[in-house]
């Protein structure tokens, strides 16, 4: 799981540097000589100024928000979490750690007590284990999930935003096939027919997800194609892929950003009910999703005592929640102080 | 300070700050101005002097995020004189459209797209002069009823009476409860017709003294159905439905090409001779000032440098700035001449004169106190150490 | 003229759509053997035992094109297969769980949309102030909540804490013996509607009852949707020129707000009912299956757990013409609002 993290990490971060090793590429190959190097190092240097400054001025906004701040801290948390599980939650066995230990198979839940310090849900399954190791399913389905369908999304929408033409057109009715069907339903219907499992779910949320950011960088691409610089470029000679690589995509960056931040709590709320309904993880695989279903039988405890089972659905579910609304305050945050309409007021 | 004069606006020390977020942007300074009666004063300056701001300020309306600190706007109109920048909302409401009114630069983003041109003119009029025309609209009905009792049908008698009675609530009371509920009731609704007739008659006079040909066409047309001078024409008629006794247009032609924006001029002037009223031309165009004004300011970054007849100004310009800006136009057979240096930027303003780091003529007391405005000649005003 | 032609032309760009939906559906089926194909093709279930007869029938046994032209034609017939789960064809079952979903959104779309509108207007014009802050803290904490976890919540509150106060389900006991006893006349099968229209006030009350957990689930979680969009939107009209002219004009702030601002600031919402009525019937499918509420949701969910493969592709067919259509309306009510949109 470390390691999927670790691919991940380095594909954004390629994408983010690809621009950097093309030029350099470029330059060592045309140039040849270290006076004209120098010279397009600086350039791009000098063209990327501006961009840093902005950048540097939308993290001094994002850091005065204090729905951004509290965002980064949920998502800090959670993701502290997720590292440090196998010490906060040690498994029993090392090669299985998402099966969450069961206590017996009796199926009603037990308060919380110092074997269970959240108590265990129905089937004796441990809840404090379940949610720590579901913080992982968690970032690993949303980073996965997002991350597949923005390369995706990147090569199917620059391509038809950049050509145009037929391949526009394939591309978008494509697309607009997808969008005729929400996600959660699609992505039921994909599971139906893979067979449950969270593979299963997290091929179906990328096959659903991808549209998204064909469509966000096709339009991105289409305005980017308008503005002058791109013809300028073109009428120096660039070629296609460069012009795409180190000036269109590069702007597309910031509402890449937004998009994904927001689609990782989408993402993950939309995993859970799959879960929920018994499409995703196998039983007693630490799935926070899963877990809540567990609780379905007992949300109302015996005359008398009506929460008597509160820990199974209120302790699952708030981390559900506080997941989703880290994502979700930190994009909207985001989006606010890129929008460049709001932005200097 | 108090001036005793008969002006018909007078704008006394204005102060009026922006607060944006890299600081607080001084726009004006301080400005004196007077507007007298049915006269056509000019403002010129450079982009970001202050100019619409100025105009905005006379009816309280600083566009965000600027806000108005202190000052005075006097209005003197029906022997009293009231300070706009103290009136509470519903009478500033009152004036606006009705005592002042404004026309924009952009003629198609000053009308909204979604109604039409006759909707929005009728707006104004229904808004200050509703009596008039509810009046209007109570006599045309009345002759309504009795011809119906003549000719012997009850039930529409009856059913104009009944409209009667709304108006006649109204007249009494602008929200009047009948008038509300009817409006929501299908049928009742259409009390407003004969209303509605009568302001249409009006608004078409209205876009026919506009010299817009087809005026009832054009009533039912939307703004973007219109070209761009019929779009000023139609602002213009928004802006006089009610004979305002002070018109602000803030650059109404610089959007218009030159046939159009002659056109408009030659409207402008003739209406406000009609009228009698006053203009504020705001604009930075020398040439449109030297047409139609009768007296013309010169403000820079916030301040005002100079006020003179327009004759008067041409031929002697005396403000370092003015005589720069004069120096600017360009005329056949020399290279291009520009002010040297650029506008300020307002959030630190330079101190004491703020063209003080361009001018030719500065002294150190010109980097140290504002200067005032002082009497260069009849009816000439200038704010500057070193004008002769 | 031109209007109708738009239409007839959109209504016709629906065919591909609607035709990639079922390729996908179609390339899906191919993960299935053909037994559980042969699913797709039966209409009772005696001709359950002739399995080998119907495989033969329709070619499963053979290449994929044959069999989508077996399997088109049968859609076009009306036969979308068995469902398994409820035991009955799926096109009756899409019959028979309509009513309940659409009744479910008869309440839900106009609360979403009102409060949306009007919380987005109010968070717009006192933008950074507390309202503002905490307006859309709301919307977005009720975006991030699980519309299962939060329809459990409610039901610990409303039906375990008081006691069946508002109870999961569509109708309590006795409500569904007048529903279904003969004298009751189901015009619509919408509990609410024929309960007026038997002038039965009981059975209106009963299902209200039910349905208050179920639609103020959909709606919190909807919410931020159109809140949103009318904030951002409402903000942007709010700086153009005209508005700024209105007050000129000397027209009192609330006629600026809500004649001039507010019917420019719906436009770019009426773009996004669309893409609501996509959200709200995901939502559906959760909110109905926690609340054991008998409609279409409930169906596909109970469907795919139970690898009722025919119900499950008939509910994304179905789901998919409504969206279809759904744009299309919203396409034309957009081109009626705003005067400068011509249609073609």
């Amino acid at each position: 799981m470390i390691a999927t993290l670790l691919f991940l990490a380095v594909v954004f971060s390629a994408i983010l540097c690809l621009p950097v090793l093309v030029i350099r590429g470029r330059v060592e190959k045309i140039s040849g000589g270290t006076g004209e190097k120098t010279g397009r190092w600086e350039n791009f240097k000098a063209n990327l100024r501006p961009q840093i400054k902005e950048l540097k001025f939308s993290l001094k906004r994002l850091r005065k928000s204090p729905l951004s701040i509290a965002g980064i801290t949920i998502i800090t948390f959670f993701a502290i979490i997720a590292v440090l599980a196998p010490v906060l939650a040690p498994p029993a066995d090392p090669n299985r750690p998402y099966n969450i230990p069961r206590d017996g198979f009796s199926q009603t839940p037990k308060p919380p007590n110092e074997n269970h310090p959240f108590g265990t849900t129905e089937g004796q399954f441990d809840i404090y284990y379940g949610v720590i190791w579901g913080t992982r399913t968690a970032f690993t389905v949303g980073l996965m999930v997002v991350g597949a369908s923005i390369l995706v999304g990147i090569v199917l929408g620059a391509l038809s935003g950049y050509f145009g033409g037929i391949i526009d057109e394939i591309i978008m009715r494509v697309t607009d096939v997808f969008f005729a069907v929400p996600a959660l339903i699609l992505a039921m219907a994909f599971v139906t027919a893979m067979g449950p499992g969270l593979d299963s779910v997290m091929k179906a949320l990328i096959l659903v997800w991808w549209p998204v950011y064909a469509r966000l960088i096709r339009g991105e691409v289409l305005q980017a194609k308008q503005e002058t610089y791109v013809e300028a470029a073109r009428a120096m000679g660039a070629s296609n892929f460069r012009i795409i690589t180190r000036h269109v995509l590069p702007n597309t960056i910031f509402s890449v950003l937004v998009m994904a931040s927001l689609d990782l709590g989408a993402v993950v709320l939309t995993a859970a009910g799959l879960s929920f309904i018994g499409l995703g993880a196998p039983l007693g695989y630490a799935d926070w999703g899963q877990m809540i279903s567990f609780s379905r039988n007992w949300i109302v405890g015996p005359p008398g005592q009506p929460f008597l089972y509160w820990y199974t659905v209120l302790i699952p579910g708030l981390f559900i929640f506080f997941f989703v609304l880290g994502w979700s305050l930190l994009g909207d945050a985001v989006r606010d102080i890129l929008d460049p309409k709001l932005r200097r007021k | 300070m108090a001036k005793k004069s008969d002006a018909l606006v007078q704008i006394r020390d204005l102060v009026v700050r922006f607060y944006t977020y890299e600081g607080i942007v001084k726009a004006l300074s301080g400005i004196n101005l007077e507007i007298q009666r049915e006269e056509t004063l000019g403002v010129v300056g450079e982009t970001g002097c202050g100019k619409s701001v100025t105009a905005f300020s006379i009816i309280a309306l600083p566009p965000p995020p600027g806000r108005i600190e202190r000052g005075e706007v006097l209005l003197n109109t029906n022997g009293s004189t009231i300070d706009i920048l103290k009136l509470p909302r519903e009478r500033l409401q009152d004036i606006r459209g009705h005592k002042i009114s404004m026309i924009l630069q952009e003629p198609s983003a000053a009308l909204n797209p979604l109604f039409t041109i006759g909707d929005q003119i009728a707006e104004v009029l229904i808004r200050h002069r509703s009596e008039t025309f509810i009046k209007m609209a109570l006599e045309e009905l009345e002759r309504d009823i009795e011809a119906a009792e003549k000719s012997g049908s009850s039930f529409r008698a009856w059913v104009y009476r009944t409209y009667a009675g709304i108006y006649r609530s109204l007249l009494k009371n602008r929200r009047s409860l009948k008038a509300r509920v009817a409006s929501r009731i299908p049928f009742l609704r259409r009390y407003r017709r004969k209303l509605d007739a009568v302001l249409r008659k009006e608004v078409v006079g209205l876009l026919r003294e506009m010299r817009i040909a087809n005026p009832e066409g054009v009533f039912d047309l939307y703004p973007h159905e219109l070209s761009g001078g019929m779009q000023q024409r139609a602002v213009i008629a928004m802006a006089l439905a009610c004979r305002p006794k002070l018109l602000i247009a803030d650059e109404p032609t610089t959007s218009l090409d030159v046939t159009v924006q002659a056109q408009i001029l030659d409207l402008i002037r003739d209406l406000k001779e009609e009228f009698g009223s006053s203009v504020l031309y705001i604009t930075h165009n020398l040439g449109v000032v030297a047409e139609i004004c009768d007296r013309v300011a010169v403000m820079y970054a916030g301040q005002i440098c100079e006020v003179a007849e327009v004759k008067e100004l041409f031929k002697r310009p005396l403000h370092p700035y003015t005589r720069a800006l004069f120096e600017a136009i360009p005329r056949p057979g020399r290279g291009f001449v520009s002010i040297k240096g650029t506008v300020p930027n307002l959030v630190n303003p330079p101190p004491g004169c703020r063209f003080h780091p361009r001018c030719p003529r500065a002294t150190k007391i010109c980097s140290q106190e504002a200067p005032r405005m002082v009497k260069a000649g009849r009816d000439h005003l200038v704010a500057c150490y070193h004008y002769r | 003229m031109e209007l109708r032609a738009y239409i007839v032309r959109r209504l016709l760009l629906l065919i591909p759509v609607l035709v990639g939906v079922i390729l996908i559906i179609f390339a899906l089926l191919q993960f299935f053997s053909p037994v559980q194909r042969a699913a797709l093709y039966v209409r009772s279930p005696q001709q359950f035992r002739n399995l080998d007869q119907i495989i033969e029938k329709y070619h499963l046994n053979e290449p994929v094109y044959v069999q989508f032209f077996y399997w088109i034609s049968e859609v076009l017939k009306g036969n979308l297969g068995w469902s398994k789960s409820v035991n009955m064809p799926v096109s009756d079952a899409l019959l028979r769980f309509l009513p309940a979903t659409l009744e479910l959104l008869i309440f839900t779309v106009p609360l979403t949309i009102f409060i949306g509108i009007k919380l987005g207007i109010t968070s717009a014009i006192h933008r950074d102030k507390p309202v503002d802050h905490v307006t859309r803290g709301l919307a977005i904490a009720g975006y991030s909540l699980p519309a299962f976890w939060l329809g459990l919540m409610l039901l610990m509150i409303f039906y375990g804490f008081f006691t069946g106060l508002f109870p999961p389900g569509r109708l309590g006991l006795d409500a569904e013996m007048v529903v279904s006893s003969a004298s009751f006349q189901n015009y619509t099968y919408i509990h609410t509607i024929d309960g007026i229209l038997n002038l039965r006030l009981d059975v209106v009350l009963d299902a209200l009852r039910h349905l208050v957990l179920p639609v103020t689930t959909l709606t919190v979680i909807n919410l931020a949707f159109i809140m949103r969009i009318m904030r951002s939107s409402m903000l942007e009209t709010l700086n153009k020129d005209y508005i700024m002219m209105a007050r000129a004009k000397g027209l009192d702030e609330k006629t600026v707000i809500n004649k001039h601002a507010r019917r420019n600031a719906l436009i770019p919402a009426v773009t996004v009912s669309g893409y609501l009525v996509a959200s709200l019937m995901a939502g559906a499918v959760l909110t109905e299956t926690v609340f054991n509420y008998k409609g279409l949701g409930w169906w596909s969910v109970n469907a795919a757990v139970q690898l009722d493969v025919p119900a499950v592709l008939g509910f994304v067919l179905f789901i998919g013409t409504v969206i279809v259509i759904t744009n299309l309306i919203v396409d034309l009510l957009y081109a009626k609002i705003d005067p400068r949109i011509r249609l073609g």
